[in-house]
């Protein structure tokens, strides 16, 4: 017999019945992994899904942004009668008053280290001794106007000790 | 892990002008079965089960001997080919040489080291069941346990391309995918195995 003829005795061999049908439930029955198919297994139900979710995060971004800009233009309503009382420039000379007094005051408390000052400037010559005379020159007349402002506040008030506002304007005037 | 080089996720519309030279007897509609399946239907799956088991056993009790080994092995050759179905690319070669490749790796895997075999001297009712041969005719039965005994005195390669070719009649180009080889290789390899076929058979007579 042909060599060939022989092999093809060997279509005769049959797996069993019985082990092909328990082993094809066996196979069958064994799940795929859902992980393994994430590109095919679009349903219309997850798709559904998926738009809900994103319409619901919309939603609540919308609402969210509205809040917002609504209560900030609530509060715009609500707070024109705060902001017009308030004065600008009144507040503004108010503060420029405050300021001149407490370089007057300053100048009253610390008579002797002007004093020192101005003849240490005047007997040691340093290199940047210029722009010192001109910084102490400028307070010198900052401080006169001041002291000319507060001149007529200044004398209802009880008699200032032997050292007072006048010696040292004195002082300043030199 | 088994690795499919050759195959990787199906694609119909080419798929269709890609199979000339199929001579394997397939299943009708087979791409659509073969696209279900990568899709994970079972269903699907079930049929190219029952299409193609019947021949993965035979392949793989050939070359084990056992018909438990061979029981074994093919069921965890479907298992495998299930569980990896989604690598499945049809680029023009049947769904069989795929699995048949499946067998071949889970076959090496398994005998890498031990080597069955079988001896004529066992050849008995009891033999016969145990190879999963339910032949009524004993000179079939007994030719049948001489060619793989035959069979089993061949290299690996050469056992696989005469089974591929003239028990489960797949074409050149089916085998060469199979096995791996060209189709050069494989015309050439089995014209050897005929030939140290033959010698084997005298040697044995």
């Amino acid at each position: 017999m042909e060599t060939t003829e022989l092999l093809k005795k060997l279509k005769n061999i049959k797996p069993d019945t019985d082990y092909s049908r328990k082993s094809r439930m066996v196979i069958l029955s064994n799940d795929l992994k859902e992980s393994r198919l994430p590109v095919l297994s679009f349903s219309f139900r997850q798709i559904a899904t998926g738009v809900l979710h994103s319409g619901w995060s919309m939603a609540l971004t919308a609402v969210f942004l509205l809040l917002a800009i609504g209560s900030f233009s609530i509060l715009k309503i609500l707070t024109p009668a705060t902001t017009a009382v308030v004065d600008i420039t009144g507040l503004r000379a108010e503060a420029q008053a405050i300021d001149a007094r407490i370089e007057l005051t300053n100048i009253v408390y610390n008579p002797s280290a002007d004093i020192e000052n101005k003849t240490s400037t005047s007997s040691i010559t340093t290199p940047n001794a210029e722009p010192q005379k001109a910084t102490a020159r400028r307070t010198d007349d900052e401080a006169q106007q001041n002291a000319a402002d507060v001149a007529g506040s200044a004398k209802s008030a009880p008699e200032q000790p032997a050292f007072g506002i006048d010696s040292a304007l004195d002082i300043l005037s030199r | 892990m088994v690795e499919f080089p050759l195959f990787g996720i199906i694609n119909a519309k080419g798929a269709s002008n890609r199979r000339p030279f199929i001579s394997f007897p397939m299943i009708d509609g087979e791409i659509k079965i073969i696209e279900n399946a990568v899709r994970g239907k079972a269903s699907a799956f079930g049929l190219l089960y029952d299409h193609y088991q019947p021949k993965i056993y035979r392949f793989v009790l050939i070359k084990v001997g056992r018909r438990e080994d061979a029981e074994d092995l093919t069921h965890q050759v479907f298992i495998n080919a299930w569980q990896n179905i989604s690598n499945y690319k049809d680029l023009g070669f049947p769904f069989s040489s795929w699995l048949y490749r499946i067998a071949r790796n889970q076959v090496i895997d398994r005998y890498r080291t031990k080597k069955p075999e079988i001896s004529l001297d066992e050849v008995n009712e009891e033999s016969f069941a145990a190879l999963g041969i339910n032949e009524e005719n004993i000179d079939d039965k007994i030719q049948i346990e001489l060619v793989m005994k035959a069979l089993k005195e061949l290299k690996e390669d050469y056992q696989d391309i005469l089974v591929m070719r003239f028990v489960e009649d797949l074409s050149v180009r089916e085998t060469a995918v199979a096995v791996g080889k060209s189709e050069g290789a494989v015309k050439l390899m089995q014209h050897r195995a005929i030939k140290e076929l033959k010698k084997v058979f005298d040697t044995l007579d």
